[in-house]
C-alpha cells in the first residue's frame, strides 16, 4: 500500500516537474511583459524534437541537449522579434496573447512539415533497469527529470537573485516605468524573457523525450498543463507556479488508475475550480505583475 | 553666455487628444535648483515626463548640454545624464534597498568598475543615514519619507547631470520634508542641475535660484526665486497670501553669489 502511494507520488512529482518548467516559462514572460505566451509548450516540443534528432544522428547527448536548449532559446528570440515586437504598443495585451496562440499553431505546423507526424523515440540518458525507491519503482529517466528540474530551479533562483540581468528582469516585473527610468529597456527585457522561457521549456522537453517520445504536437497539452500549474500558483509567483505544477502532477497521477482517459480533463477541471474559488491562485495574493 | 544643462524649447505635449503643455520654454542650469510651481493639473508632471523621455512631445525640442535629445526614451536619456525622481516615489517595492540602489546604477553595469558603483552606494547612503541602516529591508516596507530618500538615492546612483524631482515632499511630515529639502539644496554643489516640482512653494523657493510658474500648461511667470517669492500674485496663489511668513522665514537669500543672467522665455 505504501509502495503504491510512493509510486503515485513519484510519478506525480515527475509529471509535475515537467509542468513546473513550462509554468516557469509562463511566469517569466507574464511577469516581465504582461503577456501570457501560449506558445510556451512549443518550446518543450522543440527541445524534445531537436535533442531526439541530434542524438539519433549520433551527436553525443550533452551536446545534443545543449544544442536543443540553445535552438529553442533562439526560437524564443525569433518569436519575440518577428511576431511580438512589431505589435507592442499597437496591440492590446489580449491581442498579444492571440498572437502567441497563432505562433503556437504556426510552430506546430512547421514542425509537422519538417519532421512528420511519427513519434520519434529517444534512448534513455542512462540505460539500465528501474531503481527501487521507498517502495516505488522508478525509471532512471524519471530520476533524470527530477534532478534536472531541481538543478534548473536552483540555477534560475541564483540567476534572478544575483545577476544584473536577473535583477533587471525583476525590476521590469515590479515597476516597468521605474525600470525605464534607471535605464532598463522593457523591450530588451521582453526579448530576454522569451529567450529564457524558450531555454527552460526546451530543457523540460529534452529530459522528457525518452519517456514520451518526441512528437510535433506534444507542446499543445504540455503548454496547457504548464499554464494550469502557473495559474494555480498565481501566475506571477515562481515558487507558487512550481508548487501549482507539482500539485497538478500529483492529482493527475492519483487520477490515472481511476480513469486515464479523463486525466487531461482533470487539469482543466482544476483550473475552472481554482479560477472560481481562488482567482488569485492557491497561495493568495492577486493575479498581477510584480512577482519574479 | 549662459550655460544651460537642460533646455526645453517650445514644448507642446499631452495625452492623445488632450494637450497639456502649450509651447513651454524652460531651462535648468548646472549648480542650481530651479523650481517649477503650479496648481494641481497645471502640467508639471507632464513637463517632467517629457524632459525625462517618458512622454514624446508633439512639438518642441529637449536640449541636454546643447545636444538635441528630443524623442529619446527614458531608458536612453538616463544614460545621457537625465534622471527623474517620479511622482509618488515609484521605488521597486518588493526589492531591497540595496537592490534599488544597484538598479539605479543599472546602465553603468559593465561600463563602470564595480568598485565605483560601490563607492557611490556608500556616498548616497551617507546622504541618507536612515537608509544606511536598512539596506536589506524591502523598499515597500519603508516609511514614506524613507521611500522618498530611496527614490532620490536611486536616481543619484545614475550620476545624473540633470536631476528632475517631482513633488518630493508630497505626503511627508514637515520634519521629514525638511530633511529631504536640505539634501536637495546641497545637490547642486557637485554641479548637478536640479529641476524641482513642488507643492510646498515656500520650501522650493527657499532653495531655488530661478523659478517658473506653470498655469494650465503655460509658463505664467518666471524669475529669480527671491523675486517671485515677493510677487504678490505668487504670494496669494502659492504662499498662502501671508507675506509676513516669507519675510519671517528669512531663508530666501539668493545663496552663494554666482552671476545670474536674466533669462528670456
Ligand atoms: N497619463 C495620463 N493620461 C491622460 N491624462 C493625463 C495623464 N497624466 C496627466 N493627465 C492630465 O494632464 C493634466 C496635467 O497633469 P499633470 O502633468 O500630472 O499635472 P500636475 O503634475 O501639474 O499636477 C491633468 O489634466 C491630468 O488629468
Ligand atoms: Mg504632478
Amino acid at each position: 500500500m505504501t509502495g503504491e502511494l510512493a509510486q503515485y507520488a513519484v510519478t506525480g512529482v515527475m509529471l509535475g516537474s515537467i509542468y513546473a518548467l513550462v509554468a516557469l516559462g509562463f511566469v517569466t514572460i507574464y511577469s516581465v511583459t504582461g503577456v501570457i505566451n501560449f506558445a510556451q509548450g512549443e518550446f518543450v516540443m522543440l527541445g524534445a524534437m531537436l535533442a531526439t534528432i541530434l542524438v539519433n544522428d549520433g551527436t553525443p547527448l550533452p551536446l545534443a541537449a545543449l544544442a536543443a536548449v540553445a535552438g529553442a532559446a533562439l526560437a524564443g528570440a525569433l518569436i519575440h522579434e518577428i511576431a511580438l515586437r512589431p505589435a507592442w504598443r499597437r496591440v492590446s495585451v489580449i491581442g498579444m496573447i492571440m498572437i502567441t496562440i497563432g505562433v503556437s499553431v504556426a510552430v506546430r505546423g512547421l514542425a509537422l512539415l519538417a519532421w512528420g507526424s511519427d513519434p520519434r523515440p529517444m534512448p534513455a540518458f542512462t540505460p539500465g533497469p528501474p531503481i527501487e525507491l521507498l517502495g516505488a519503482v522508478v525509471t532512471r529517466q524519471a530520476l533524470w527529470v527530477l534532478a534536472t528540474t531541481a538543478v534548473a530551479l536552483a540555477a534560475l533562483y541564483v540567476f534572478f537573485q544575483t545577476t544584473a540581468l536577473g535583477r533587471a528582469l525583476r525590476a521590469c516585473a515590479v515597476n516597468p516605468t521605474a525600470a525605464r527610468l534607471v535605464g532598463i529597456s522593457p523591450r530588451r527585457m521582453a526579448l530576454a524573457s522569451f529567450v529564457l522561457s524558450g531555454a527552460i521549456g526546451a530543457l523540460g522537453g529534452v529530459v522528457l523525450a525518452p519517456i514520451t517520445f518526441a512528437t510535433y504536437d506534444m507542446g499543445l497539452m504540455l503548454g496547457l498543463k504548464g499554464f494550469v500549474g502557473a495559474v494555480l500558483g498565481g501566475l506571477a509567483n515562481p515558487p507558487g507556479a512550481v508548487a501549482g505544477a507539482l500539485i497538478l502532477g500529483l492529482l493527475e497521477s492519483a487520477a490515472t488508475p481511476i480513469s486515464s482517459a479523463y486525466k487531461d480533463a482533470l487539469a482543466f477541471l482544476v483550473l475552472i475550480v481554482v479560477m472560481i474559488a481562488r482567482p488569485g491562485g492557491l497561495f493568495g495574493g492577486s493575479i498581477g505583475r510584480g512577482g519574479l | 553666455m549662459t550655460e544651460t544643462a537642460l533646455r526645453l524649447d517650445g514644448l507642446t505635449a499631452g495625452y492623445g487628444a488632450l494637450t497639456v503643455l502649450h509651447e513651454v520654454h524652460a531651462e535648468a542650469r548646472p549648480g542650481e535648483v530651479t523650481a517649477l510651481l503650479g496648481a494641481n493639473g497645471a502640467g508639471k508632471s507632464t513637463l517632467l515626463a517629457v524632459a525625462s523621455g517618458l512622454l514624446r512631445p508633439s512639438a518642441g525640442r529637449v536640449w541636454l548640454h546643447d545636444r538635441d535629445v528630443t524623442g529619446l526614451g527614458a531608458e536612453r536619456l538616463v544614460r545621457r545624464g537625465i534622471a527623474l525622481v517620479p511622482e509618488r516615489r515609484q521605488v521597486f517595492s518588493t526589492m531591497s534597498v540595496m537592490e534599488n540602489l544597484l538598479l539605479g546604477a543599472h546602465h553603468r553595469m559593465g561600463r563602470d568598475p564595480r568598485a565605483a558603483v560601490r563607492l557611490d552606494v556608500d556616498r548616497v547612503l551617507g546622504m541618507f543615514p536612515a537608509l544606511a541602516r536598512r539596506t536589506g529591508q524591502l523598499a515597500g516596507s519603508l516609511s514614506g519619507g524613507e521611500q522618498q530618500m530611496l527614490a532620490i538615492a536611486r536616481a543619484l546612483m545614475a550620476r545624473p547631470s540633470v536631476l528632475l524631482l517631482d513633488e518630493p515632499s508630497l505626503g511627508l511630515a514637515p520634519l521629514v520634508a525638511r530633511e529631504i529639502f536640505s539634501v536637495i539644496a546641497a545637490l547642486p554643489e557637485q554641479g548637478c542641475a536640479v529641476l524641482l516640482v513642488e507643492q510646498n512653494a515656500r520650501a522650493a523657493l527657499a532653495i531655488a535660484r530661478y523659478c517658473y510658474v506653470l498655469e494650465l500648461g503655460r509658463v505664467a511667470k518666471q524669475g529669480r526665486a527671491e523675486e517671485l517669492a515677493r510677487d504678490p500674485a505668487v504670494h496669494a496663489a502659492y504662499l498662502g497670501g501671508r507675506k509676513e511668513d516669507v519675510d519671517a522665514g528669512g531663508d530666501l537669500s539668493p545663496g552663494p553669489d554666482r552671476p545670474h543672467h536674466a533669462r528670456s522665455a
